[in-house]
């Protein structure tokens, strides 16, 4: 135990106390990732990897004008449905909200006669949306101007989005997958060079003569990178959240004034928790390639496979996020589960049993991975192979 | 007499990549690079192995040293076998060798102490005895500069401190002298005969046959990976030196093998 300290200890040293090290590794990401995002501002669609062939459920409260209801049924994957009259108009907004229904649209007539049509939608939910472009689409079509008042009331909100929720899905969506491929990148700039780099140069070599046991130098090594490819992970989360304001969609930014970041502290011990045990899964995977190969350009080389992979899987999660409950099984795989873990926070959507699993599962994964370390240090073949 | 050393029948064999084949110009993909080799170490002795480039010296002594494992053979250290107790073997031995880096990036101070931490050293004795050893190698001026930037005599001398900072009770040296000047390779040598007088025991391998006569009891000279001769320096040199001995030696051996 005390030797993994003095390992650590050293490693830390070695790190911090190396300023152009300390500047490339912690302040660089997230100094370029803020510069980057905030420059580029750009739009990031929330449509991303949803359904737009699903079939709109759309309510009309009556008395509906003749010809609207006409031109209505005849657009393409629209279900109309009539109000009853029990149904009142705050209950069916509510549905909007929660995605249960799509569109409400109600018929008033105003002071100067005209028709005056209020469509409610959700602007979070693509197949609302959808809905509501093209009924304002066929409205146009029926040339509105001169005949009735569309969504004309200053005063009315008639997208019923639940900020929070939409705040949420784009995170849920987003984040986890530029959240890893930071970790990953973290990850990238230390291991390679700690450990093989170390292997090439001898000095790990030095360290093997000394009674210091096998595991105690790769549990020192693995927990030492750990926390500083999390620092480094903190530095490039720093810069995103401070450009977040011109990353996410204006729109949402403007219409969300009023609202609040109302994640929990729990939300964020959980991610907490998910993003430790994900990056000693990590830096696991790397240093056991860093300790394969027999320098750190090769080490860079024979990592690069498993980079590609994590980017594969990051983009396979963001289709996944927003789809409902998943199969717990998916929480089971390593890296997988993390991605799907934190969109869920992120969305909102947390269920304990998959949260557990995803960090038990990993804290298992990354046991298991230090241990190879440790044999592939006591391995001679790895250690001097040339 | 006591026996803190016993090498048996060790044999290593390497196994030769592609590339290491190309480099060495043949097609055997193996190379043994010891070959059945035995020898003893007496307390408080000084041991010289001798042998030409690519003899089998370093191979022996990383063997030792618990670095790499042997294929075949035995090796006891203060009666630990090195295949069940080579954590033990460690913490009574010191070992220098050419391969064995220290990180640039660090301070002789700062790896003193951190080496002296592993091996698990009292604060206080490892103070005294770091003030000691810097002092005699004249280390002290340097202390506090990095490794990388150091002299390679005084990068040298920066090991060799730090090799023995748990003061070993047996000291196993790989060409100590190499790349020394006359003056630091003779305060080299003073300092592996004020271990001896301690009573400390040590294995040293060399070129220098000078550094063989002056200091060590027994001379071992190895060939090819084999002990071709094991015996008391003085009975090796009672009517030649050392070098004459050792052509000698080295001439018959490679007669031997060409009939
Ligand atoms: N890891 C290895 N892989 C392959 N061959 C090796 C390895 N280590 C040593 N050898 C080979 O084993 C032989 C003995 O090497 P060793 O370093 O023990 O010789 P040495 O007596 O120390 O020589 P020198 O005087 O040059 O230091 C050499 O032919 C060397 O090329
Ligand atoms: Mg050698």
């Amino acid at each position: 135990m005390k030797n993994i300290l003095t390992i650590m200890k050293k490693e830390f040293a070695r790190f911090f106390k190396d300023k152009r090290m300390v500047f490339a590794v912690l302040i660089l990401p997230g100094l370029l990732i803020f510069l980057v995002y905030s420059f580029l501002g750009t739009n990031i669609t929330k449509q991303l990897g949803e359904d737009t062939t699903k079939t709109a459920t759309v309510y009309l409260v009556e008395p509906v004008p003749v010809g609207i209801e006409d031109g209505l049924n005849n657009l393409p994957n629209m279900e109309i449905k009539k109000a009853s009259e029990n149904d009142k108009i705050d209950d069916l907004l509510d549905k909007i909200k929660n995605k249960k229904i799509d569109i409400v649209m109600q018929f008033t007539t105003a002071s100067d006669n005209k028709p005056d049509i209020s469509i409610y939608y959700n602007s979070s939910n693509t197949t609302s949306m959808n809905a509501y472009t093209t009924i304002n689409a066929m409205l146009e079509a029926m040339q509105h101007v001169e005949l009735f008042h569309v969504n004309a009331n200053s005063n009315t909100i008639y997208d019923v989005v639940d900020q929070k929720e939409a705040f949420g899905s784009i995170f849920g969506m987003f984040l986890p997958f530029l959240i890893i491929t930071l970790m990953f990148s973290s990850c990238m700039s230390i291991a390679p060079e700690s450990i093989a780099g170390e292997k090439d140069r001898g000095t790990i070599a030095t360290l093997l003569v000394t009674p210091i046991k096998r595991s105690e130098l790769a549990i020192g090594k693995v927990l030492s990178l750990s926390v500083l490819a999390m620092l480094c992970a903190l530095s490039s989360f720093i810069g995103t959240v401070l450009s977040l304001p011109r990353l996410i969609n204006q729109e949402i930014v403007d219409s969300s004034m009023k609202f609040e970041f109302s994640y929990q502290l729990t939300d964020y011990l959980l991610l907490l928790l998910i993003i430790v045990s994900t990056l000693l899964v990590l830096i696991g995977l790397i240093s056991v390639i860093s300790s394969y190969a027999k320098s750190v350009k090769e080490a860079t080389t024979l990592i690069a496979p498993l980079m590609i992979l994590t980017m594969v899987i990051g983009i396979l999660s963001m289709f996944n996020t927003n789809s409902g409950s998943k199969n717990v099984g998916l929480y089971f795989i390593p890296i997988f589960n993390s991605l799907l873990a934190m969109g869920d926070i992120f969305a909102f959507n947390i269920a304990l049993g998959p949260m557990l699993i995803t960090i038990f599962s990993n804290l298992v994964y990354a046991s298991l991975i230090i241990y190879l370390v440790t044999i592939m240090f006591k391995s001679e073949k790895v250690m001097f192979g040339r | 007499m006591e026996e803190v050393l016993v090498v048996k029948n060790i044999k290593k064999t390497f196994k030769l990549s592609k590339k290491q084949q190309k480099l060495q110009g043949s097609n055997e993909t193996y190379k043994v690079a010891v070959n059945d080799l035995s020898f003893n170490l007496y307390k408080g002795e000084i041991y010289g192995l001798l042998g030409p480039n690519g003899a089998g010296k370093t191979t022996t002594l990383r063997i030792i040293a618990t670095l790499i494992k042997a294929d075949s053979g035995d090796v006891f250290v203060n009666g630990y076998d090195i295949k069940k107790e080579a954590d033990k073997i460690r913490k009574c031995i010191g070992f220098l060798t050419s391969d064995l880096k220290l990180e640039g990036f660090f301070t002789p101070n700062y790896l003193y102490d951190f080496f002296s931490d592993l091996h698990n050293v009292d604060k206080d004795i490892a103070r005294t005895r770091k003030e000691r050893l810097f002092k005699k190698f004249g280390i002290d001026k340097f202390a506090e500069v990095k490794v990388e930037n150091l002299s390679s005599g005084m990068k040298q001398k920066v090991s060799l401190v730090i090799s023995i900072v748990h003061d070993p009770e047996i000291i196993i040296f790989d060409e100590p002298t190499n790349g020394l000047d006359v003056l630091t390779a003779r305060l080299v040598m003073d300092f592996l005969l004020e271990l001896k007088n301690e009573g400390k025991t040590i294995l040293l391998s060399t070129h220098i046959f000078s550094l063989v006569e002056r200091i060590c009891d027994r001379v071992g000279i190895i060939i090819n990976g084999k002990m071709v001769c094991s015996d008391k320096l003085e009975e090796l040199i009672a009517d030649k030196s050392l070098e004459d001995v050792f052509f000698d030696i080295y001439k018959n051996e490679m007669e031997g093998k060409d009939l």
